[in-house]
């Protein structure tokens, strides 16, 4: 029994010897102004600057964090406070202090943030060895946007998007939809027209960043990565339930039809171009120790209209594009110029990701997501046009040890296309389009200085399409293995090299390889001098391939199986300066592509074919700065500017993109407890086109006709926008804006093939929406019963 | 969690299944078939006798009725060669006809002859308006004219198929328009006015597509659906 007392005595002593070594310390982390805790943020506190060995907690719903230190025989501890869209905290902290209150300013500028498109590694946008330009997804919501085209038309210099007959056309420093790949989390999408997504599938909402990185990428990214590559990083629950829900009503574009009757011959065509301008979405996270599921709802419907020109159409055939003419002639439409019809859409999309993260060496994700949308175009052909997407797949990471990482993926997009009749229910499908791309890819950071990355992907691309073989729905295929190998060293904190190389073997194409090299200079901690060079590559399109459809008797469009895959090479420098308040960015390229895909028309057989080929060598020339300047802690300025020279062929600008663009952005914010104003002023220029396009003229003088180029000449214009967004608790947010503020409404539609040139708009609409932190809001409600 | 998937799936099931087909069946009439350039003639007219409702070139091009012959008829009082329009008047026909544009829509208000205004601008056929050429009447004309197939395709890319002006009735031909590629006809969607050949009855007409209601995915249309009704 004495042996048990003294026993016992010994481990009461022990245990008050533990306690009084022990250091606590309460972290409360809020917003500034508003003064509302901070959920989720990383706390870490260290003996050392560096913060290894760095002891972590993560704020609670209160904002609070305790943390446990051992006392050392120091004078303060090292602390740093991170959470994603704030600027970073760290500061030391006394050791006698045992309690710590941080205030943490909105990353207005993201500069901080992490990026993992240049790398397809995570690290520092300011530490990344490509330029990448990143759009914070709440910002994106915040200045108002319906839509994520909107949103990067607006926010990214040289950016295009425009309404076309079969959707939107983008194009992007001279180069178009083709040329410019978006991923979702780092995957492929099918189910495109000429390169263009249906873009309405990305839902805002469920957009973490945006991650724009101009340029080839193709050593990471492959095929079409040889202009630009966009990334859209969706969100992950990072909060124990986090359920935010919103609406948004917006004007509606044009009343076409007035009281629809169901005896009407067109009664569902003119229901349907005339539903609201509505959108509902619903996002929830929810993180339960290691597990973590983010789901995304979004529903949306928009009412179509029309665009008009009151001059007649114009044609100019110019001797500069047309050496063989006697003079400039100009022709006038004698038809009144009939109005361009945009179309309304109805569409839902549903994202579901699990995460299961056991340890920091483990890691698994399966997502899931489908996408509907009806399409309801102003043609009265007794259709409209249902698209449906089903996406889905795995990602697990393994650490061995700190030697390297595995990573394994499988990804699978599954797209259909179908005519649906106004007036029957019935429907037929058109299109479908399937990729599946199973990956392997080693990381490792094992040797010092070095993050490498390894990988081998093969990608499986079926196309099923009634445009290959008499109209009858006909499947044809391409496969493709890749292997890369990239590495970034990092000798010192002046210096970054990033070299890398892929390969590519196709039965269709054969072994190629792109190479690319970046270096990255940084005196010290403001300036960034970026060199780049990589090869680019784009495998033709299985379209561009197998192509054999004719229209109506009036034209054939021919692929060709013969067509090679185009190249180009790409170089860049560029600097960079960045201070608290202030950053810019400044880059100069130079873009040469060989053996270019373009279609173009030729007469053979009696008729006008539109063919595939492998044209000729292209060259881009630009420039493209970007600045956010912080300039007191109420106002932000944000500018982007663009310029591209593209070359002309024999006298012939083929390109139809303006040399300048640029965007701009004014925000002002007002903070205090519990309440928040922000206002966001926002204008995109795009300036004057000036193109040829491929035609017929007659000549009088020779009493002949030529094939020939006329000339069109579209205005440059600026659209501008103003959100005004008032948070309340922190819990309800409401906006206010008016698109287009300034009622641009264009009046030149250019002519035949040209019209889709310029921007849909129909002048300035208002909206209105809110949204609210739906489990604040219910915990709030909790409490007060 | 599972109940709000539940509703999610159940939300997407809807919006892909409730395509509302509560259109009530159409009451108008329907071309008994295409006419036109795409027929491979150029002037193919189906004819109609608004009085009797009898129909020639029913079946097929010129089985009743070849170009030419219709100008001394008097048992037409309307024709249709793709989306134009005749009346047995001017330059198509010895009659009486005519049209007159009674403005958008309101078919049902016109029921009776008194009902039209005393101003009417009446329209003859004449020769200005623009037809599609078949294809193989645009290699007729090619050769004609000694020009050069290769250099002179039918279809031009930025202004549509080759056309040439025939007989036909100016006011209807704003019935319907035309645009493309792709091709898009587009309903005015006005109340036309006919006068038969007799000169003594009235129909109204508008013209609501140019497909018919029951139009199978994929076809190209041309059979159109118009309403036509005679004024007491």
């Amino acid at each position: 029994m004495q042996k048990k007392i003294i026993l016992l005595i010994l481990f009461c002593f022990a245990c008050s010897i533990n306690v009084l070594a022990e250091h606590k310390v309460k972290v409360t982390v809020v917003e500034k102004g508003t003064q509302h805790p901070l959920v989720g943020a990383l706390v870490s506190f260290s003996t050392n600057k560096e913060l290894t060995h760095a002891i972590k907690a993560v704020t609670d719903t209160d904002g609070k964090a305790l943390l446990i230190l051992e006392k050392e025989d120091i004078a303060h501890y090292f602390y740093k406070i991170s959470v994603t869209g704030y600027v970073p905290i760290t500061d030391i902290l006394p050791l006698a202090e045992k309690e710590l209150k941080v205030e943490m300013s909105e990353d207005v500028m993201y500069i901080n943030g992490a990026v993992v498109t240049g790398s397809r590694t995570e690290r520092p946008v300011k530490l990344s060895p490509i330029t990448t330009q990143v759009l914070g997804g709440k910002a994106l919501v915040d200045a108002g946007y319906s839509d994520l085209q909107h949103a990067l038309q607006q926010e990214t210099p040289g950016m295009n998007i425009q309404k076309v007959g079969f959707g939107n056309e983008i194009s992007m420093q001279g180069l178009d939809a083709r040329h410019v790949l978006f991923l979702q989390d780092g995957e492929r999408m099918t189910g495109d027209m000429a390169g263009n997504l249906d873009y309405e599938r990305f839902n805002l909402h469920a957009i973490d960043r945006v991650e724009i990185v101009k340029g080839a990428s193709s050593t990471l990214y492959g095929s079409r990565a040889s202009g630009a590559v966009i990334n859209l990083i969706s969100k992950k629950a990072t909060k124990p339930l986090d359920i935010q829900a919103g609406m948004r009503w917006a004007q509606r574009n044009e009343r076409n039809y007035k009281n629809p009757q169901p005896k009407d011959f067109l009664y569902m065509f003119e229901k349907n171009s005339d539903r609201p301008n509505l959108q509902a979405w619903v996002s929830a996270g929810m993180k339960q120790g290691a597990f973590t599921s983010q789901t995304d709802v979004l529903y949306s419907e928009s009412d179509a209209f029309y665009m008009y020109q009151s001059e007649h159409d114009k044609k100019v055939y110019t001797k500069e594009a047309n050496p063989f003419l006697p003079h400039d002639i100009t022709l006038t439409g004698a038809a009144e110029r009939s109005p361009m019809g945009i179309e309304g859409t109805e569409h839902i999309s549903v994202a579901q990701k699990f995460y299961y993260e056991p340890s920091d060496k483990l890691s698994l994700q399966v997502y899931g997501s489908m996408f509907f949308l009806n399409s309801y175009d102003l043609i009265q052909d007794m259709t409209f046009s249902q698209s449906r997407d089903f996406m889905a797949g795995m990602k697990a990471r393994y650490d061995v040890k700190n030697w390297f990482s595995v990573n394994l993926s499988l990804h699978g997009d599954f797209y259909d296309r179908f005519k649906r009749h106004e007036r029957i229910d019935e429907r037929k499908k058109v299109y479908k389009s399937r990729i599946l791309e199973p990956r392997l890819t080693l990381t490792s950071t094992y040797f010092a200085g070095h993050s490498m990355i390894f990988g081998v992907e093969h990608t499986t691309d079926d196309l099923t399409s009634d445009r290959f073989v008499n109209r009858k729905m006909t499947t044809r295929s391409l496969h493709e293995t890749e292997y890369f190998l990239q590495d970034e060293w990092t000798p010192n904190d002046h210096w970054m090299l990033s070299t890398g190389v892929r390969t590519n073997f196709s039965k269709a194409f054969g072994f190629m390889w792109m190479p690319k090299i970046a270096v990255k200079f940084s005196p010290d901690n403001h300036w960034a001098i970026r060199a780049n060079y990589s090869m680019g590559y784009r495998a033709p399109s299985i379209k561009e391939l197998f192509f054999n459809w004719d229209h109506l008797g009036m034209f054939q469009i021919r692929g060709s199986e013969e067509l090679k895959p185009e190249k180009n090479n790409y170089f860049s420098i560029g600097a960079e300066y960045s201070k608290d308040r202030f950053f810019i960015n400044v880059n100069a390229y130079g873009n040469f592509f060989r053996k270019k895909i373009e279609g173009i028309w030729h007469i053979y057989d009696m008729q006008y074919n539109f063919e595939y080929i492998n044209l000729s060598s292209q060259r881009m020339l630009g420039v493209e700065a970007l600045l956010k300047w912080r300039m007191t802690d109420n106002f932000t300025l944000n500018a982007t500017y663009s310029y591209v020279n593209v070359s002309k062929q024999n006298g012939i600008q083929v390109n139809t993109t303006s040399p300048h663009a640029a965007t701009g952005s004014l925000d002002y914010v007002f903070s205090r407890p519990n309440y928040r104003l922000k206002t966001i002023f926002s204008a995109s220029l795009m300036g004057e086109k000036k193109f040829d396009v491929q035609d017929r003229v007659w000549v009088e003088e020779h009493k002949k006709s030529y094939d020939a180029y006329f000339r069109c000449t579209l205005p440059a214009y600026v659209l501008c926008n103003l959100a005004v967004v008032q948070t309340f608790y922190n819990k309800v947010k409401v906006t206010l804006g008016v698109d287009n503020i300034f009622n641009h409404v264009p009046h030149t539609l250019g002519s035949g093939i040209t019209m889709f040139n310029v921007p849909a708009t129909c002048g300035a609409r208002g909206y209105m929406q809110l949204e609210f932190l739906v489990d604040d809001i219910v915990k709030s409600l909790k409490r007060k019963k | 969690m599972r109940h709000f998937l539940f509703t999610i799936m159940a939300a997407a099931a809807l919006l892909t299944s409730c395509v509302d087909y509560d259109a009530q069946p159409f009451t108008g009439k329907e071309l008994p078939r295409t006419t036109g350039y795409s027929t491979g003639v150029t002037n193919d007219w189906l004819y109609i006798n608004l009085r009797t409702g009898q129909m020639f070139n029913r079946n097929k091009v010129n089985e009743d009725i070849a170009e030419g012959e219709q100008k001394n008829r008097l048992d037409w009082d309307i024709a249709f060669c793709g989306y134009r329009l005749r009346t047995n008047s001017g330059t198509s026909g010895n009659g009486l006809g005519a049209a007159a544009d009674l403005g958008k829509g309101q078919y049902e208000k016109w029921t009776s002859v008194s009902q039209l205004p005393s101003d009417l601008q009446w329209a003859v056929d004449d020769h200005t308006v623009s037809i599609t050429m078949s294809r193989k009447d645009w290699n007729r004309y090619l050769i004609a004219n000694h020009l050069n197939f290769e250099e002179n395709p039918w279809f031009d890319p930025n202004n549509g198929p080759a056309t040439t002006l025939t007989d036909a009735n100016p006011i209807l031909a704003k019935a319907m328009t035309f645009t493309g590629p792709p091709p898009v006809y587009t309903p005015s969607f006005h109340t036309y006015i006919v006068r038969t050949a007799d000169g003594k009855r009235y129909f109204k007409l508008q013209l609501i597509s140019w497909y018919k209601a029951n139009i199978k995915i994929g076809d190209t249309g041309g059979q159109i659906s118009y309403y036509c009704d005679e004024l007491k």
